[in-house]
């Protein structure tokens, strides 16, 4: 045990391996869940009672490797090499052995006192063989525990283990063989680190040092640089890879394969056939459902339906909600007595609207989540992101960005949310920054309001055409982000296919409430902020409180005009359509009510308001259809920031703001030029 | 016991392909009346029973796909890649039928939220549809075909 007071024990494995299902069999559900300093990926801290002590339990990002490709795997190796856990449990996978083979020998060159947990074995035991544990033992040098996380199988043991790692630390660091040549540079880089870097060697072992640095590690080759010697340590080094590459070739590759060799070597020794190899229950569904024709339909058809039980199943959670704030609470505030005429409304139309708006969304949010982690436990979501994988990988995107831009076409908020399952920070920030594009539900009535008014028999062509627009958007500035922005390889390239499985509904029911949680505590008050904010602008003039029937005088309406008639002026949009865009802000459906109540035709009745568009001549068909392509794209509403905050952080919520307004004026700049020059009108 | 389960999968086959042919019906007809709907042209088919709906009309036609190409694969002998097509189409029509049953339980607790009159609209606007009917006439198809895939699988 550390005498940092806390015995801290790390849970690591490769994705979908069990990893969290386990977490929750040892904590008992009971998480913290925040961030990783500096980054915006998930640490979950549980804690794990073991005799008389607490141990405070890890769960560290899904990995394949301790190569810090990605953030994932720098804060995992970071944790395990910096923090030094009492315990590392790495959960492998029965169904695939090597792979996780690969990642524990990792593991144990880094000097970790690993317990594994060889998870899945019933299911490897149905594709026909079994694992010799006992051997594996003795082979790893570890301890091994044979585990069922779906039924909670081994998880006792699992418990005993950690209890006797932490009373008896064992290293197994000379694990893999890198050759000869290899061996004696790793000896040589070894007694240099030794002998001129001490205070490297008592952090972390020399061994593993001199096979990051023959690998080319750039995090250790840093480190190593800052200190006293570092630099001359630093040229011996690569004047040592030089003269091993021309025996050997490329260094990093050759350490890769006798790795992953060692673990292909210990995998075939502990296998054992017990039975005819047969198709397993996966591969004959994945037969369909990953096949290239049959499974996007699949997959598109399971995403509408997963819409429909979000949308349209939480509908009466969202009425009782409806009635209970923005009905009941706001009307007893706004028709108080007691309280003055301004104060009233600002509680009314601000405070209770503003959570309001927050509390609707809520149940939509709660469903969703609930039917993503089903599908999530079955195993289909990585099926859906196998199948898009090789178009977007195009675009340098993984294939699991199409899960937020789908979810993004119901509401963007859940679609930005939807990109906390993506591994790699770099898709994850892209992902979430180009989730906004896709054309929510909430833009529709304002296409079929203009789309009726100024287009006629086209309209319906145009509405189309802007879920088209919206997706090749999305993958174009999704591109240049990963280009410019967000450099780096993706995750994503790399797809591991779990087996299907059972879902837990514990899992279900954790994973539904986190994610729903922190949707309500950080949403919650940037939306309440930005339409009190809207609420200010639309009430009151330079002549004071004007009240909330007079947006024409209102700063709100001085806004718009003082739009149409500068930077809205080529596009040939009046006021009201400017003013439109500014509460639109709150919430793309308010778009259509602010023209109701500034055409005077009331806010609910989209035909009307269409009709008094018409009338008006407020728009050509032209105009009319790029400002359909301007609401498509100009700003997230205020939830969909909130959630881009939340999950980024402020500095990429300003980002996703200013990039969509510049990109929707560009495209709206262009639509009505390109239109002009072409005699459209 | 296996050989009699091929010889019961190839009987059952042509009701399968039937089934499918039904769907992929109901998906064409769907989109014409997405299609009437969208353009304001004329009266749309049976709109109650065969919603003009892209979504709905996606569903339809992919279990449509899924329940014929099974027949293509079992006049190709391939067992497997028939029962595993087959009970796929069968599970996304159950799952179609289901989320609608949700949706219909929705709408009448929504109504005694708001309020409303809970009428036989209700039931016919959101349960007489192909998707639930179809849904309801698969569902033995499905619970069959799940038990051979597993059968056959362990076999």
């Amino acid at each position: 045990m550390t005498n940092r007071g806390n015995i801290r024990v790390a849970l690591v494995g490769i994705p979908n391996v069990g990893k969290s299902l386990i977490f929750n069999r040892l904590t008992g559900g009971r998480a913290w869940v925040g961030n990783w300093p500096g980054v915006t990926v998930e640490k979950k801290v549980g804690k794990l009672r073991i005799d008389e002590s607490e141990v405070e339990v890890i769960d560290l990002p899904g990995i394949y490797s301790l190569t810090p490709y990605s953030v994932d795997e720098l804060i995992a190796r970071n944790f395990i090499v910096e923090e030094r856990p009492d315990v590392v449990v790495c959960i492998a996978s029965a169904v695939n052995l090597e792979r996780s083979l690969y990642l524990a020998v990792s593991l144990l060159e880094l000097g970790a006192n690993v317990v594994l947990a060889l998870n899945m074995i019933d299911l490897a035991e149905k594709e026909g063989y079994r694992i010799d544990s006992k051997k594996l033992e003795k082979l790893l040098g570890v301890p091994v525990v044979p585990t069922i996380a779906t039924t909670g199988y081994g998880i006792d043991g699992l418990r005993n283990a950690i209890k006797k790692a932490l009373q008896e630390k064992k290293e197994h660091i000379h694990i893999v063989d890198y050759g000869k040549e290899v061996e004696e540079a790793i000896e040589k880089i070894e007694r240099l680190i030794e002998e001129r870097a001490p205070e490297l060697a008592t952090k972390y072992p020399p061994r593993w040092i001199a096979i990051k640095l023959l690998e080319g590690d750039k995090d250790i080759l840093d480190k190593l640089a800052k200190l006293p010697n570092g630099k001359d340590i630093v040229n011996q080094v690569n004047s040592l890879r030089s003269d091993l590459e021309k025996k050997v070739g490329d260094l990093e590759s050759h350490i890769t394969e006798r790795r992953y060799e060692k673990a292909l070597e210990i995998a075939r020794a502990v296998m054992k056939r017990v039975g005819v190899p047969r198709i397993s229950l996966t591969d004959a569904i994945d037969s369909v459902l990953t096949h290239k024709v049959l499974g996007i339909p699949f997959a598109l058809s399971i995403i509408y339906l997963l819409f429909r039980f979000a949308f349209e199943a939480s509908s009466p959670f969202q009425d009782l909600i409806d009635i209970l704030i923005n009905g009941y609470l706001h009307d007893l505030v706004a028709n108080s007595s007691i309280l003055p005429e301004c104060l009233a409304s600002l509680l009314a139309d601000g405070v209770i609207a503003g959570i309001g708006a927050v509390l609707v969304f809520l149940p939509v949010i709660a469903f969703f989540f609930l039917g993503f982690a089903v599908l999530e436990d079955v195993g289909y979501i990585a099926r859906i992101a196998f199948l898009v994988d090789k178009l977007f990988s195009k675009f340098r995107l993984p294939g699991k960005t199409i899960i937020p831009l789908i979810i993004g076409f119901g509401c963007n908020v859940p679609g930005v949310m939807a990109t906390r399952t993506i591994e790699d920070e770099n898709d994850r920030k892209t992902a979430a920054l180009i989730a906004p594009l896709a054309s929510c539900n909430a833009r529709l009535p304002v296409y079929l309001v203009i789309g009726a008014a100024v287009l006629g028999r086209s309209a319906g062509f145009a509405v189309l055409s802007m879920y088209v627009l919206g997706m090749v958007l999305a993958l174009i500035t999704g591109f240049i982000f990963r280009r410019f922005l967000f450099k780096g390889p993706s995750s994503g390239f790399i797809m591991e296919l779990p087996p299907y499985m059972k879902p837990n509904l514990s899992n279900i029911a954790m994973k539904t409430w986190e994610r729903t949680k922190k949707f309500l505590y950080k949403a919650g008050t940037v939306i309440f902020l930005g339409v009190v904010i809207v609420w200010f602008l639309s009430v009151t003039g330079p002549a004071g409180y004007l009240g909330p029937d007079n947006i024409v005088e209102s700063f709100a309406g001085i806004i718009g005009r003082s739009l149409s008639s500068t930077i809205f002026k080529p596009m040939g949009w009046d006021w009201r359509a400017s003013v439109a865009l500014l509460f639109g802000f709150i919430a793309k459906e308010v778009v259509v009510g602010t023209f109701g109540v500034l055409y005077g035709v009331g806010e609910e009745e989209e035909e009307a308001v269409a009709h008094a568009i018409a009338e008006h001549h407020s728009f050509t068909p032209l105009t009319g259809y790029a400002y359909m392509a301007f609401v498509l794209i100009y700003i997230p509403c205020v939830a969909t920031l909130a959630a881009i905050r939340g999950e980024l952080g402020l500095k990429y919520a300003i980002l996703a703001l200013v990039y969509e307004i510049v990109l929707a004026y560009v495209v709206a700049l262009i639509i009505v030029s390109g239109g002009h020059a072409l005699g459209i009108t | 016991m296996a050989q009699l389960n091929i010889k019961n999968i190839k009987a059952f086959s042509p009701v399968i392909l039937i089934l499918g042919i039904i769907y992929l019906v109901t998906g064409i007809i769907s989109i014409i009346n997405w299609c009437i709907g969208l353009a304001n042209l004329s009266k749309q088919f049976y709109p109650n029973l065969i919603p003009g709906d892209l979504g709905f009309a996606l569903v339809t036609l992919t279990v449509g796909a899924l329940l014929t190409t099974s027949t293509y694969y079992i006049m190709r002998e391939n067992i497997v890649m028939h029962l595993a097509s087959a009970t796929c189409g069968a599970w996304l029509a159950v799952g179609a039928l289901l989320i609608q049953i949700m949706v219909a339980a929705a709408t009448i607790l929504d109504a005694i939220i708001v309020g409303d009159s809970i009428d036989y609209s209700i039931i016919s606007e959101n349960l007489l549809r192909m998707d639930v009917i179809m849904g309801c006439i698969i569902l033995p198809a499905s619970i069959y075909y799940t038990s051979v895939l597993r059968k056959m699988i362990k076999a």
